[in-house]
């Protein structure tokens, strides 16, 4: 309780001290920000896995403070984990000011000195950002500068060193990127139906030598002390049609993430789309070749990523569909998804009073097809032809209607294909096949209810004398129940079930109360792991069971 | 680094500082000018073209994984003409997908049939710079003169009347 | 124009900031380590002991293992490594892969708490705890074997694969004055074991080589005590016979790690290890 008080006082410090100028014109300038606390009391639950948590209250709290005037701005972020969250790296544990800026955003240049994020292309060879739901932290502290010489060309710079919880990675980080957008720089194309957007990108990366012991025996590894990463990119439309593609390439980086080898890395994405007034079609196809790019060669884990490669399934947002993710095998993976929404026109058959909207998801990704030719100071690997083992596979369809102008529906199936190995585990594949039923109605002018069920089956079973510890094995049914007041007031009820072969009663109350940009929200009950989404908010949580109270308010 | 790390903050503290001394004048916040968005051709363009001839403008922050953002935007679709004729406001949608769903949000735009202007900020530069913090939609009303006079976080089913009764309110 | 500028500039900027190592140069051979001791004797030299948490299913520990044999290009035979299977969880072996949990093993994890693997403790010193990638472990270890040792033990091991028989000679001398009973344990720890290992970059490994691993402990678990005045300059000899009935076991690929510690706190004072020799 007392940490909390600390962190509190220290929060009303930072605002009360700036609250004259809060919102408020100084010379044309403003003052504004966000903070956000997240609390927690959890009890061990051997049954859900949730862990004795001894400080008895957990908090997770920040405070963003912007100050702009005309083209300048500086921000500072301070940060308070005392001690942080279930499911955060207990490296967070700690309070102080963690981000600073001072900017310049003219119409031409922009610069900025202190930590920034930044992305080039869509971040195959450089992507810093944060997520504070996920713990991952990779602003880097340097220099950055972005400048559009004339319309149509953008240029950009960085240099500076990433963020390491409390500290700075050792790696340096310099990039440079360049963007055309070709219908504003040619004239005979000003006015075309074709519109062609085209980037490069380069990176690189210098870490000081160190002593990595070689497979073979009596021989260290001869460490290339600057790592480069090269990337193009090209972003196509005509008319509905629209191609993206980006192609990225790697430098050789020993490191642990890849086993020390020596083999070059490699990325390409594609994605092509189709889409018109009420129909679209998408198909996404992607290969990762061992491109895990980090700023410290020593390091695995979340933090000190250089580059970005986001799963390439959809991520579902229903408790159940959601409850296996995908995540991406930075050292290779390949893969392709497709996704086609329908709307049938309102007034018709099919269609009904209001239209009924259909959405057809369907991935599969699998490993590349490897023959490995050694370890620590080799080659790695040479690569197939071939697709390599099965990681991951969906297909879901939902169909949602307005029945009246009060009533909606959506239904959702869901087939999944898991392999336990994507979470770095070992097991036989989980089959699973999942139905939501989601209908809202609007009772009154201020009255909403919104109800919510789910089913999941699946061929695999919780047991633990097996070998078989995953507690999310098992055949699932839930419940939810959502009662929203006007815009300010919700509370929800839910309670998910595990009733074959499997751990588990999850149940769970929220209550939330929000006004303009301030939102409040108990919960009391057990959670799983994954996404969240209640009463208008989507977040990923850690297990756990107990109290949680979140804050959060801009201004 | 560590010599630019306290000059880099010996500056934001002699800021800060100076800040405390200047008179406060009363004045809502403006939209930032000069963050650059893609538009929806993957074109750069500044946040300025954020705009609506001296009406008002509502900006969504959304993302195609965000299901109480579809809902919001899907139920401002059907009421959207009606607001329009009455008090000419405009809906500019700000995507923050960032890179594993961003290649779809243009044909999800058009699947939905959304008639509002959309940008993409995959970056989050503007939603840092207007403090929308991790969790959307977060919903902005600007009035004729580019001032952010309300926002909201989050959206409850009938969340659409608070917002439009609010656009009258700055148009009284 | 414009793209010309932009590319050359890229291009430049590659150019100058991309370092390519040709195949045959991927490794450099080492002059082995620093330290200043006898091939299989520590005449006067401290050794640092580590003990090794792993499992076969536990992802992080091939990272582990990237930094003992690191550890061990810099120090040498000064760096003592014992790696123990985790009895429960990640430990646990792989259905038809062989069982490396032993019961001495087991013991000393449940001595040290350990939760989560991979795990080290530098001469078993309980307040300090290595995990993932083994932050410190290194300055720790250069730290420790710059001390002055105050005892120092040297070890002789004679195996007969026929009769399976080892024979051992520890000969250990008092340096400095202790103040404590003190105990010797001996284990018998195996190299180039194949076995399925997940890994994390490579996913599943059947054939990953786990080397120090240990197979049985010669002596008590918690050592034997050994008799002494505790006073500078006493010298003593000690023999074993030990018989490795595990059949799986090849004696070649072993080595004897001995270590002396306080019966009271079991901290270790000093330690070495000597390779199985083969009597033909």
């Amino acid at each position: 309780m007392k940490k909390i008080l600390r962190a509190l006082v220290l929060l009303s410090f930072f605002t009360l001290h700036l609250s004259p100028l809060m919102a408020q014109g100084i010379l044309g300038g403003h003052v504004t920000g966000n903070i956000q606390l997240e609390s927690q009391m959890s009890r061990a639950d051997s049954t859900i896995g949730a862990p004795d948590v001894p400080q008895g209250i957990l908090m997770n709290a920040r405070a963003d403070v912007l100050y702009t005037n005309g083209d300048f701005s500086a921000g500072l972020r301070f940060e308070a984990y005392q001690d942080p969250l279930l499911g955060f790296d207990p490296q967070w544990k700690g309070q102080g000011l963690a981000h600073y800026f001072v900017a310049y955003n003219g119409e031409r240049l922009s610069l900025t000195a202190g930590h920034f994020y930044e992305q080039f292309g869509s971040g195959l060879i450089l992507r810093t950002y944060e997520d504070r739901y996920l713990g991952i932290d990779n602003a880097l502290l340097g220099f950055s500068a972005k400048y559009r010489p004339i319309d149509g060309i953008t240029l950009k710079a960085v240099a500076g060193k990433q963020r390491y919880f409390w500290s700075l990675g050792e790696g340096l980080v310099r990039g440079v990127d360049g963007e055309m957008a070709l219908n504003s720089l040619l004239p005979f194309m000003a006015e075309s139906k074709l519109r062609v957007n085209l980037g490069a990108g380069f990176v690189s990366k210098y870490e000081e030598d160190e002593t990595i012991a070689a497979e073979a025996a009596g021989h260290i590894l001869n460490l290339p002390l600057n790592v480069g990463a090269g990337a193009f990119r090209a972003d196509v439309g005509f008319g509905g049609w629209n191609l993206q593609a980006e192609y990225a390439r790697k430098g050789q980086d020993p490191s642990a993430l890849n086993g020390y080898i020596y083999r070059p890395g490699e990325a390409l994405n594609l994605n092509l789309s189709y889409s018109q007034r009420g129909f679209s079609a998408a198909l996404q196809a992607k290969r990762i070749d061992n491109m895990g790019f980090k700023s410290v060669r020593s390091q695995t884990g979340e933090m000190l990523y250089i580059n970005y490669l986001p799963a390439t399934p959809r991520q579902h947002t229903y408790a159940f569909p959601s409850m296996y993710p995908y995540a991406t095998q930075v050292n290779g993976e390949q893969g392709l998804q497709a996704d086609v929404m329908y709307k049938i026109k309102k007034e018709t058959w099919l269609g009904g009073k209001y239209g009924t909207d259909l959405h057809l998801n369907s991935s599969v990704m699998t490993t590349l097809d490897t023959t490995v030719i050694g370890g620590r100071g080799t080659e790695g690997y040479t690569v197939g032809n071939g697709t390599g083992d099965l990681l991951y596979g969906d297909l879901s369809f939902e169909v949602a209607r307005k029945l009246s102008k009060s009533i909606k529906v959506s239904a959702t199936y869901l087939y999944q294909v898991f392999n336990p190995i994507v979470e770095n585990e070992h097991g036989s594949l989980h089959h699973n096949n999942a139905v939501v039923a989601d209908v809202s109605w609007k009772v009154s002018k201020k009255h909403a209810l919104r109800f919510e069920a789910e089913w999941l089956g699946s061929d695999s079973r919780y047991d633990p004398e097996a070998g078989e510890t995953d507690r999310r094995a098992g055949d699932w049914v839930m419940g939810l129940v959502e009662w929203s007041i006007g815009s300010h007031w919700f509370l929800s009820a839910s309670d998910q079930y595990a009733y074959n072969d499997g751990t588990g009663n999850y149940y769970n109350l929220s209550v939330g109360y929000t006004r303009g940009a301030t939102r409040l929200q108990l919960g009391y009950g057990k959670q799983r792991e994954g996404m969240l989404c209640i009463g208008g908010v989507c977040r990923q949580v850690p297990a756990s069971n107990g109290l949680t109270i979140s804050l959060t308010t801009s201004f | 680094m560590k010599t630019m790390k306290k000059i880099l903050l010996a500056v934001i503290l002699v800021f800060a500082f100076h800040l405390s001394h200047f008179t406060v004048n009363a004045q809502n916040a403006k939209l930032p000018e000069n963050i650059m968005l893609k538009d929806l051709d993957g074109q750069s363009v500044p946040s300025s073209v954020i705009q609506n001839n001296g009406k008002p403008v509502i900006i969504s922050f959304w993302a195609t994984w965000c299901k109480p953002c579809n809902r919001e935007l899907d139920a401002i679709k059907e009421v959207y003409d009606e607001w329009q004729e009455e008090t000419g406001v405009k809906l500019v949608a700000v995507s923050i997908d960032d890179a594993r769903s961003a290649a779809r949000v243009r044909p999800w735009v058009n699947g939905k049939d959304w008639p509002y202007e959309v940008f993409l900020d995959q970056n989050k530069d503007l939603a840092h710079a207007m403090n929308v913090g991790a969790d959307v939609p977060h919903t902005f009303i600007l009035n004729g003169e580019g001032e952010i006079v309300w926002q909201h976080k989050g959206y409850q089913d009938g969340g659409e009347e608070e917002l439009i009764e609010k656009v009258r309110e700055i148009l009284k | 124009m414009k793209k010309t500028i932009l590319l050359g500039f890229i291009g430049l900027f590659c150019f100058a900031a991309c370092d390519k190592i040709e195949p045959d140069q991927y490794t450099v051979a080492t002059s082995g380590g620093s330290g200043n001791g006898g091939r299989w004797s520590n005449g006067g030299t401290q050794c640092a002991l580590v003990e090794k948490y792993t499992g076969p299913r536990c992802v992080n520990c091939p990272n582990a293992d990237v930094t003992l044999d690191s550890l061990h290009v810099q120090y040498g035979e000064q760096l003592v490594v014992i790696s123990i299977n985790h009895p429960t969880g990640q430990g646990e072996p792989f259905p038809n892969q062989p069982d490396m949990r032993t019961e001495a093993g087991t013991a000393w994890d449940q001595y040290f708490g350990i939760g989560a693997i991979p795990a080290a403790y530098l001469n078993r010193n309980k307040a300090k705890q290595y995990s993932g990638s083994m932050d410190n472990l290194g300055s720790d270890i250069g730290a420790l074997i710059n001390q002055d040792p105050s005892i120092e033990l040297t070890i002789n091991a004679d195996g007969d694969t026929a009769t399976r028989q080892i024979d051992i000679t520890v000969s250990y001398h008092i340096y400095d004055r202790l103040e404590g009973d003190i105990t010797l344990t001996l284990a018998l720890t195996e190299d180039s074991l194949s076995y399925r290992q997940l890994h994390p970059s490579r996913g599943i490994v059947n054939d990953y080589i786990h080397n120090h691993m240990l197979r049985d402990v010669i002596t008590d678990t918690w050592g034997d005590d050994i008799p002494t005045d505790g006073v500078a300059g006493e010298s003593k000899v000690k023999n074993f016979t030990y018989t490795v009935t595990n059949p799986d076991i090849k004696l070649q690929n072993c080595h004897v790690v001995g270590f002396i510690s306080y019966k009271n706190d079991r901290s270790v004072l000093n330690c070495n290890q000597a390779p199985v020799v083969i009597n033909q």
